[in-house]
């Protein structure tokens, strides 16, 4: 046997065998559409739109009928999370009756898409919502949601405030070193001569004159990030349509 | 001509000099060391003696016809060194110098005579080496100072100087008008809330102040002498010309007058700051009625060290103060090693913060 075939054989058998060891992960988008939001047809699409990739995290829709607690974010996290997802995850909630929207991430998928991807999905698909296009705005959310973002995709904000900060830092300790070349200062005031134990306060007259009120609105609620226990999600960004 | 007075060792008839260390009259030849009382005691009776020989009083260039022209005239005066009989030329306002052929310290009492003399001195508390030493302190720690500035620059002139200071003291009876404001946040649950509440305070008392110095010389400039303070005043002692040995002096050339304006707005910034009421987030003055009374300005020369150092050609002047050894000047700066220090700075705070926030993330 020759040589150059003894080594094409034992390729073609490492191949075999690493094909076999690296399992493929087909991902099927998980729908609970528990609101009855989506026709059948439209399931069927929602699931068909992530069937080919391969993911490390399970995506999902879910939507809610019976929503009635108080905090939407939380009750999404610690119950609805743990009861229909696996623990790598990252799925859309929806409630219509509330008009609550919340993307929800743990896991690998956290690993993925930080706070600033996930508030900017949620915002992308909000207006599809807010028009009652539920079926679009879970689609281009699943699109969304395979779709990883490159590595540093959204941390050119923290570069770049890390570099700004550098900066600041430096041109800070670079004045502070300047100053310290020059001590010739002006003495503006005589504090060093103020004799202090005969300084004394005998007449002190404080009168209100007038107050001003300024009011802001507060920003609507809606949360990201954060908090979570017993196995729930971690990530997640939540808000109204 | 002018009289000068040199104090002269009792025991070898040497130069004596203030020895700022043990605060003492002290020769240098016989290690004799005498007391300011004792020298003045022994130096009367000297002068006395010296008084009936007044032949050096004829002798000089300006005896006659005079050779200085009138603007000249105006700003110079010519000494005798009673040591050598050397002439010195030295400005009007120069009240102790050295003579330029014996190095012998000349006095000229005339500066101190009558309305002229200080009330009070206080002594040279650093001596030379101290007060290099003490620049070569404030060398230490300056990144942007070129090596070779400590390394190659030699100190060409080291000076004790006697300044000449107006201190001004004054009891105050203050009435101070502030406009103050108390910033409060709450909200609801639909908005956040910033209240306001303004008020008008008056603060008044009293308030002396000890001994404001300012600088009553032209030659010396007035921020750089600010920088010196602040002075000490446990060191202050009644004039006495025994102190000036081994020291330059002069005598004042700007009236406690001009230097009233400045001495106060330097009282009236400490009491608007000493009066500010606590508690306000924000407090504006809007008027003071400051009324000064028992007004004292006395007369003082005050300890300056004046260091001239060359570096590149250029001179530099540092002054330490006599007293407390805080070093004023300006150091130069070395363009290549500021650049140097802000991009190793920003390169190595960018490189942990962005490391870290990859990191992290």
């Amino acid at each position: 046997m020759k040589l150059s075939n003894i080594f094409t054989n034992l390729l073609a058998s490492f191949t075999l065998v690493f094909l076999f060891m690296v399992p493929s992960a087909h991902a099927t988008a998980v729908i609970y559409d528990n609101d009855e939001l989506f026709t059948a047809d439209q399931i069927a699409r929602l699931m068909n739109a992530v069937s080919t990739l391969e993911l490390e995290y399970q995506v999902g829709v879910l939507t809610i009928d019976d929503y009635t607690g108080n905090d939407f974010f939380y009750a999404v996290k610690n119950t609805y999370a743990p009861q229909y997802f696996e623990d790598d995850h990252m799925f859309l909630a929806i409630s219509m009756d509330t008009r609550d929207v919340m993307v929800v991430t743990n896991g690998s998928a956290e690993e993925y898409f930080r706070n600033t991807h996930v508030d900017a999905l949620r915002a992308e698909i909000t207006p599809y919502l807010t028009a009652g296009d539920v079926y679009t705005a879970s689609y281009e959310f699943l699109v969304s949601a395979v779709e990883k973002p490159p590595f540093y995709e959204g941390k050119e904000t923290i570069l770049l405030s890390s570099i700004g900060a550098s900066l600041l830092i430096a041109v800070g300790v670079t004045i502070f070193q300047v100053r310290g070349m020059n001590t010739i200062r002006a003495e503006n005031a005589a504090k060093a001569y103020l004799n202090q134990s005969e300084f004394s306060v005998t007449r002190n007259r404080e009168t209100f004159l007038y107050r001003n009120i300024t009011k802001t609105v507060k920003s609507q609620s809606s949360g990201s990030g954060g908090g979570g226990g017993g196995g729930g999600s971690r990530g997640g960004s939540a808000g109204k349509f | 001509m002018n009289t000068t007075i040199e104090y002269r060792c009792p025991n070898c008839n040497a130069t004596l000099r203030f020895d700022s260390q043990v605060q003492q009259l002290t020769c240098d030849y016989c290690e004799t060391e005498l007391t300011t009382e004792a020298i003045r005691e022994y130096s009367d009776t000297l002068h006395t003696t010296e008084d009936k020989d007044c032949e050096w009083e004829s002798y000089g260039p300006n005896d006659g016809s005079g050779t200085w022209s009138t603007s000249e005239s105006n700003d110079l005066v010519v000494h005798i060194c009673k040591s050598c009989g050397g002439e010195i030329v030295a400005e009007k306002t120069t009240a102790v110098t050295a003579c330029p052929y014996c190095d012998n310290n000349v006095f000229v009492p005339s500066q101190f005579s009558d309305d002229l003399k200080p009330d009070y001195v206080i002594p040279f508390k650093l001596n030379k080496e101290q007060a290099k030493s003490a620049l070569r302190g404030f060398y230490k720690g300056k990144v942007l100072l070129n090596p070779l500035f400590k390394t190659e620059n030699h100190l060409d002139e080291v000076r004790g100087v006697y300044v000449p200071f107006w201190l001004f003291d004054c009891d105050t009876d203050s009435d101070i008008h502030y406009k103050a404001t108390k910033v409060r946040h709450y909200s609801d649950s639909k908005f956040n809330y910033t209240e306001t509440k303004h008020y008008s305070v008056k603060r008044g008392g009293s308030a002396n102040f000890y001994k404001i110095p300012a600088d009553g010389s032209s030659k010396m400039d007035d921020t750089t002498m600010e920088s010196m303070e602040p002075y000490h005043y446990k060191d202050l002692v009644e004039f006495d010309l025994s102190y000036f040995a081994g020291y330059l002096a002069d005598k004042y050339d700007v009236d406690s007058k001009e230097l009233q304006n400045r001495v106060n707005t330097r009282i009236h910034n400490s009491l608007v700051e000493a009066f500010r009421p606590r508690g306000y987030n924000t407090t504006v003055v809007q008027g003071a009625n400051i009324r000064a009374t028992d007004r004292k300005v006395s007369y003082a020369l005050l300890p300056v060290w004046i260091l001239n150092t060359k570096y590149k050609g250029m001179l530099h002047t540092f002054m330490i103060n006599g007293q407390t050894g805080k070093v004023v000047g300006k150091l130069p700066i070395d363009k290549l090693r500021c650049a140097g220090l802000f991009c190793s700075i920003a390169g190595l705070i960018s490189l942990i913060t962005c490391g870290g926030a990859i990191f992290l993330l």
